[in-house]
């Protein structure tokens, strides 16, 4: 098996008495795009810093490409482009002057300096932007400055900290779609978002974390079937009738649950992600004389099955169900 | 948008224009120069005081072209050396205060630092740059030197060779204002210019248009080997605080596992000896050689009170490889404070028996002979070491509140320094009775120079003397629990050296 391109094991760290990372651990393959999610606060900086060799860990041991970030900062920062969530540019600085400043920087000299700065302009689109100062630019520019500047010297491995936040929808499709023309030249790329259903569709893999702990890991299909929720499956109804009928209905079969009333029916959830239970279901609702007119199946969304996610995390720390902390959803 | 990023291994495309034209560095500049002269330059800051200075220098010249007056010329220098002293001792090093401030608080340094610009690379750019911009203002105003050469009585060396300090001395203070920069703390920054516009307003005003100007100038002549001496030592102090300072800054933004404090260290040290030899060598100097150790001493001391401790084992490796020798010597070199008090109690040491050694008693009076250390000498070896370190012990016991400990090192001192005005006037206001008040308050670091004031050395050498051997006892328990943690580290770095 080829060695992880970002390797973390049991790395804390706090600050004071604030324990900011508490004994996380996780890899990420070579070539893969793995999506960092938590709340503000959960950690996912502080573990994103010190990857990029800008802190330090209290405990444990962090590799990219097989080396340490403490011990050998120099060869990890020639490993990863750093994207952080805010980073402020230069007053009288242009953006090719800026990318200019950053290729000399990186050690880029003559022609070569020179095709590198185009290579990226081009790629990021910056090109029509190369006159005006970098500190004058709308967010989406920014962002695109910044993955330009992060790209400039080829690296392997791409950390990118909240990259779509504070970007409007046309910016962040843009950055989806450069997201995505890296992910398929093979560079690893570890990104942090609060937008789960974009990290959904763009990431191989998924680590949540919660209060300086990872709490889950694996695809976006791992997620919504974790937890409390697994094994269930929710079903929208549409019925020609009065949806008290349905509620009624449910009440008397046990394996039915009835969460909401909707316009012309309702929403129902059944214990069984097994689809012929389902068929069952519908043919006993039809049975019973129910006039239904459409029932599928809804997919769970990220979001609603990381609050679950928080929500069991929190009752198998404390002992009783908590109010998860507000998740801010751009979506 | 293009479709790949990574380099192309096809023929290489055309260049375009925009980016070509980019050529106005040379690749052999730094980088951090060029970044920084671009930005520079195009700074009202820069550009307002070009032009302001041009301005009044014309309106000065043409005024004295009309008036007739023998005079003029000496008008002339003096308004060129003011103006270019404004500049260069004031303006330019304040713009130093914001330079590496500036990146720390746009979150750009740390994107820097991932570059292979090293810390050093980035606060030595920075500085180098401020002085460029002040040898374009120098170059713009020597014309006006060259114009001022026919109003007639016009000393050339030497009104070079003091604008040529002056431009000196602006790198200097520039680079002390750059190293300053690099402290996160606005606070501490905000004190420079407090202190630096007011004194330095004073300072020209009254070396240029008091009687100063023509001593100076006739001082700057060099007609005696003395004021050569001299003259070339002050510059080598200047040199030796201007580059301190930069490295202090260096080592402020640092990455944890890169160690500046040796190097630091051991230049301040070996120049030091240095210095003492030439010294030694030069017998009427020697008497100078106390006050060398001193200033030193406390040059080292703000550096090492205001250091965090190592925190990565790869730090303390180099040492550990040396086996028991290189732990020892880490004793008194790791990063960090708890070391560095160990380095000051041994150079306090240093410094009495090198006042023992060659300060002379009576230098000057008719009663020759070497009679070592006096008490006011004593009380002075003794009160600037207790100045130095117990800010430290306040900073390591009571104030957690300061991000940084050179901010709160540097506000104690603030504040001793206060509170020893504060004395010295209720002292010399209540006659009767103040000096028990100054006994009182003897713990007060700076305190210690009013029994020298009121010649009560004895008194200031008992209590001085005994609040720097507590100061020392507290602080060295305190550095003993502090290596506990580094002893942690040798261990880790000993059984990395064993798994390799």
């Amino acid at each position: 098996m080829s060695e992880p391109a970002i390797s973390v094991q049991n790395l804390s760290r706090s600050f004071g008495k604030l324990e900011a990372v508490k004994e996380v651990s996780f890899d990420v393959a070579a070539g893969s795009v793995c999506g960092f999610i938590g709340a503000n606060g959960a950690g996912k900086t502080t573990t994103m810093r010190i990857i990029a060799s800008l802190d330090y860990p209290n405990a444990g041991c962090v590799k990219v490409g097989g080396h340490d970030v403490v011990n050998s900062p120099v060869k990890v920062r020639s490993l990863i482009g750093w994207m952080p969530d805010h980073f402020g540019n230069y007053a009288n600085v242009t953006v090719l002057e800026y990318l200019d400043f950053y290729a000399r920087a990186l050690g880029y000299r003559g022609k070569d300096r020179q095709m590198r700065v185009q290579e990226v302009m081009e790629f990021a689109d910056l090109l029509p932007l190369s006159d005006r100062f970098s500190n004058k630019l709308s967010k989406g520019m920014t962002q695109r400055l910044g993955l330009g500047r992060s790209l400039l010297h080829d690296p392997e491995v791409l950390i990118m900290d909240e990259p779509a936040a504070g970007l409007d929808p046309k910016a962040r499709v843009e950055l989806k779609h450069l997201i995505r023309i890296l992910a398929e030249e093979g560079k690893t790329i570890f990104i942090s978002s609060h937008i789960l259903s974009e990290l959904g569709e763009m990431c191989d893999h998924l680590l949540f974390m919660n209060d300086g702990r990872l709490v889950h890991q694996g695809d976006a299909e791992s997620l919504r079937v974790h937890g409390k929720q697994a094994g269930l499956s929710l079903y929208r109804v549409h019925l020609i009738g009065s949806s008290d009928q349905l509620s009624n209905w449910a009440a008397v079969n046990p394996n039915v649950e009835y969460l909401e009333t909707l316009k012309q029916g309702g929403r129902i959830q059944i214990d069984s992600a097994d689809p012929e239970k389902a068929a069952y279901i519908l043919a006993r609702m039809i049975q019973d004389g129910l006039k239904v007119n459409e029932f599928h199946r809804e997919e769970r969304n990220l979001e609603d099955a990381f609050i679950d996610l928080l929500e069991s995390t929190n009752q198998a720390t404390h002992g009783a169900p908590m109010t998860p902390p507000p998740l801010p959803i751009n979506s | 948008m293009s479709e790949s990023i990574s380099p192309a291994t096809e023929p290489a495309p055309e260049i375009n224009p925009i980016i070509s034209g980019l050529s106005d560095f040379s690749d052999r500049i730094s980088p951090m120069i060029v970044k920084e002269l671009r930005q520079g330059l195009r700074t009202r800051a820069f550009t307002g005081t070009f032009l302001i200075l041009q301005v009044i220098l014309g309106f000065a010249m043409l005024g004295a072209m009309l008036s007739v007056s023998n005079d003029t010329g000496r008008m002339i220098s003096s308004m060129v050396f003011f103006l270019f002293s404004i500049v260069a001792l004031i303006l330019q090093p304040l713009r130093g205060m914001t330079s590496v401030s500036t990146e720390l608080k746009d979150d750009t340094l740390e994107i820097l630092s991932l570059t292979r610009l090293s810390s050093m690379r980035i606060v030595f750019g920075k500085w180098a740059s401020l002085v460029s911009q002040t040898a374009l203002m120098l170059a713009a105003t020597i014309p006006y030197l060259v114009m001022r050469y026919f109003f007639g009585g016009m000393q050339l060396f030497a009104e070079l060779a003091l604008i040529g300090t002056v431009f000196y001395l602006s790198m200097c203070l520039t680079a002390v204002t750059v190293g300053f920069s690099c402290s996160k703390s606005a606070l501490l920054r905000a004190l420079i210019p407090l202190l630096l516009i007011p004194f330095g307003l004073m300072t020209i005003s009254s070396m240029i248009f008091g009687f100063q100007f023509v001593s100076m100038l006739r001082l700057f002549s060099f007609e005696d080997t003395e004021v050569i001496v001299a003259f070339l030592t002050f510059l080598v102090l200047c040199g030796y605080v201007g580059y301190y300072f930069l490295n202090m800054g260096v080592s402020r933004i640092a990455a944890v596992a890169e160690n500046h404090s040796f190097r630091k260290r051991v230049v301040s040290l070996a120049l030091m000896v240095g210095v003492l030899i030439v010294l030694f060598l030069n017998e009427p100097a020697q008497q100078g050689s106390l006050f060398v150790v001193i200033a030193f001493a406390c040059m080292i001391g703000l550096d090492v009170c205001t250091e965090d401790s190592v925190r990565v084992p790869s730090v303390v490796m180099p040492y550990v490889k040396r086996g028991a020798f290189g732990k020892f010597v880490g004793r008194f070199f790791y990063p960090g404070w708890h070391s560095g008090v160990f380095l000051l109690l041994v150079l306090l040491a240093f410094t009495l028996i090198v006042g023992e050694l060659t300060w002379d008693r009576s230098y000057g009076s008719y009663y020759g002979g070497r009679s070592g250390l006096g008490s006011e000498e004593l009380l002075m070896v003794l009160g600037i070491f207790y100045t130095i370190l117990a800010p430290l012990l306040v900073v390591r016991l009571f104030i957690n509140r300061f991000s940084e400990p050179f901010t709160g090192y540097v506000m104690v001192l603030v504040l001793s320094a206060l509170l020893t005005m504060l004395v010295a006037i209720f002292t010399e206001m209540s006659r009767s009775g103040g000096d028990g008040f100054v006994v009182l308050t003897s713990w007060v670091p700076g305190v210690w120079l009013l029994f020298m004031e009121n010649n009560e050395e004895g008194t200031g050498i008992v209590l001085t003397g005994v609040f720097l051997f507590g100061v020392s006892m507290l602080l060295v328990s305190r550095a003993l629990i502090e290596f506990r943690e580094t002893a942690r580290l040798e261990k880790q770095a000993e059984d990395a050296m064993r798994e390799e």
